[in-house]
């Protein structure tokens, strides 16, 4: 496993691929413990891996439904929007993005 | 009526008599948490329903309860109000229970102590200055104490086992695609699984006879029979375990001596014991923190505070590092060497398994390390939650069966858990084997009530 080694910059650009504002301190402090977790995670490099099926966490197939309407688990409006900061008439509101 | 730590079978036989009221026992356990709660903070939010039949359950807070808060002990979660019951509580309160309150949890299910719950800390009950263990700290803690009954909890790696082994109750992990996970709050979704804290084995049965069984509304809830646990539970069965070194190194002896001491009660009984060798934990640790960090950042990504919940910046430092982890193992260019070699591992675990699986019944192991950490020792470790649960993450990985058993004290009084775990989809056998266990060493779980009388 190439052993790789987290930068301050590295750390910004997952913070803003993940949508996160970090303050300076967090930058410095995820740095060095994302860099730990990684240093432990080179002990896969131990383990050989020929012969794998790749693969699955279990068995058999996944369980699928009809995909049809079902009446009594549809919401009506009020409870759609009953869990929101911020609407407008019958639409969630949200920041400009253009 | 003296009711203290009665189960759930002791309570449903009272009622039958009707030497009980449902209601005197709702009223009966709200009291009990009224009293106990402030010192122990098991509950997140507690609740005043008006559903007063059946048997009062606690619930992890990562469970979606119409109409009842459900914050997966988070800021972000703090005002949700799920319009919608998820399956397993569908079923329970189809059985007759009801919900007697949400239990404290590490948010987001991220972590081994509850410490990274929005909400503050879960106290031991054998020790106030020490955690309850995580992330189901509240359901463990809420069932030492007798605050509930039983309760229900959740678990991606460890998170039912740890906190039971730590609290010193029954913590039962079925196969992942036993149980439906729909309702439930995303952590890792190709690790997430419901189960069961309860005070002992045929309670865990009995629950588990409840939740079990095949769910439209999720696709790896499987449609195979479910059969009968309680029955299956008193018969006299012999079986093959396998001790293998990998799950003692690094353990504290108090920790080892307690499961040798089992051990020895399983020989003496007539079951027989073998060495097999296994994959080193250490490696599932790497493999489960690679692959659960990326489902978190997938999972985590649809908080966005538009439809529900509040936005991103209210996310606390423990799923901020999750959630930047995860992306950064699904990164071009990193994805071959983390993401890729993992779920190549796991499948390697899968198979070191079903070998072992050829030659024994069941594997027997510490459920972890340590037994309760004091309260802030969690500061010491980087990824604390996976070290503490490393024993736990090999049937994690695999999706195998494994029920955290308390089996005695340590020289500080805390309780020391062993876990066994057993084939995919043989709850009903793992069951039959603790339910012996339990038979044969008698661990004490109403000396502790003694401070929650």
């Amino acid at each position: 496993m190439r052993k790789k080694r987290l930068t301050a910059e590295d750390i910004l650009h997952l913070s803003s691929l993940s949508k996160l504002q970090l303050s300076k301190s967090e930058v410095r402090k995820f740095q060095t413990q994302l860099g730990e977790t990684l240093d432990y995670m080179e002990n896969l490099a131990e383990i050989k891996v020929d012969n794998l099926v790749e693969d699955l966490t279990k068995n058999t197939e996944n369980n699928l439904r009809e995909d049809s309407i079902e009446k009594d688990r549809l919401l009506n409006v009020a409870d759609v929007f009953k869990n929101s900061k911020k609407k407008k008439s019958e639409y969630f509101a949200i920041k400009r993005i253009l | 009526m003296k009711l203290l730590g009665k189960t759930i079978s002791d309570l449903l036989e009272l009622i039958k008599k009707k030497e009980v009221s449902e209601h005197e026992l709702f009223e009966y356990f709200k009291k009990r948490i009224e009293k106990h709660d402030p010192a122990l903070n098991c509950f997140v939010k507690k609740t005043d329903t008006e559903r007063v039949s059946g048997i009062p359950l606690a619930i992890k807070d990562n469970f979606c309860t119409k109409g009842l808060p459900t914050t997966a002990s988070s800021k972000i979660l703090e005002e949700f109000i799920p319009p919608y019951d998820a399956t397993v509580i569908k079923k329970l309160k189809e059985a007759s229970y009801s919900v007697i309150g949400k239990t404290n949890m590490d948010a987001w299910a991220h972590g081994s102590s509850t410490e990274t719950s929005d909400f503050g800390p879960t106290k031991n009950p054998y020790d106030l200055s020490r955690v309850a263990g995580g992330s189901s700290g509240g359901s463990a803690a809420a069932v030492a104490a007798y605050l509930t009954p039983a309760a229900i909890g959740s678990e991606t790696a460890g998170s039912i086992r740890q906190p039971a082994a730590w609290s010193g109750v029954v913590g039962l992990k079925p196969t992942y695609g036993r149980v439906s996970r729909y309702g439930l709050i995303a952590m890792a979704s190709s690790f997430d699984c419901p189960g069961t804290l309860t005070r002992d084995v045929s309670d865990a049965a009995l629950i588990l006879q409840i939740l079990a069984g095949v769910d439209k509304y999720d696709a790896t809830a499987e449609a195979r029979s479910v059969p009968d646990y309680l029955i299956n539970l008193k018969q006299n069965k012999k079986f093959t375990i396998g001790l293998s070194e990998e799950y003692f190194e690094n353990v504290d002896d108090e920790v080892v001596s307690g499961v040798h001491q089992c051990i020895d009660t399983l020989k003496k009984a007539g079951h027989e014991v073998k060495k097999i060798k296994l994959l080193n934990p250490k490696y599932a640790l790497s493999v489960y923190t690679i692959i659960q960090r990326a489902e978190v950042s997938s999972n985590l990504a649809r908080y966005d505070g538009v439809r529900f919940g509040l936005e991103r910046s209210f996310f606390g430092e423990e799923a901020k590092k999750r959630i930047m982890l995860g992306a950064f193992t699904l990164l071009h260019g990193y994805y071959d060497v983390y993401y890729k070699k993992a779920q190549e591992i796991r499948q390697k675990f899968k198979q070191d398994f079903q070998d072992a699986f050829k030659n024994v019944d069941f594997i027997i192991a510490p459920t972890t390390p340590t037994t309760a950490l004091k309260l802030g020792e969690f500061e010491k470790y980087p990824f604390f939650g996976e070290v503490m649960d490393i024993l736990a993450e090999p049937a994690s990985i695999a999706g195998l069966p494994a029920i955290n058993l308390p089996v005695s004290l340590d020289g500080k009084g805390l309780p020391v858990g062993i876990q066994i775990m057993g084939k995919w989809f043989d709850e009903e056998n793992l069951l039959n084997l603790a339910y012996q266990i339990e038979d044969e060493n008698h661990f004490d779980m109403l000396k502790v009530l003694k401070n929650y009388e």
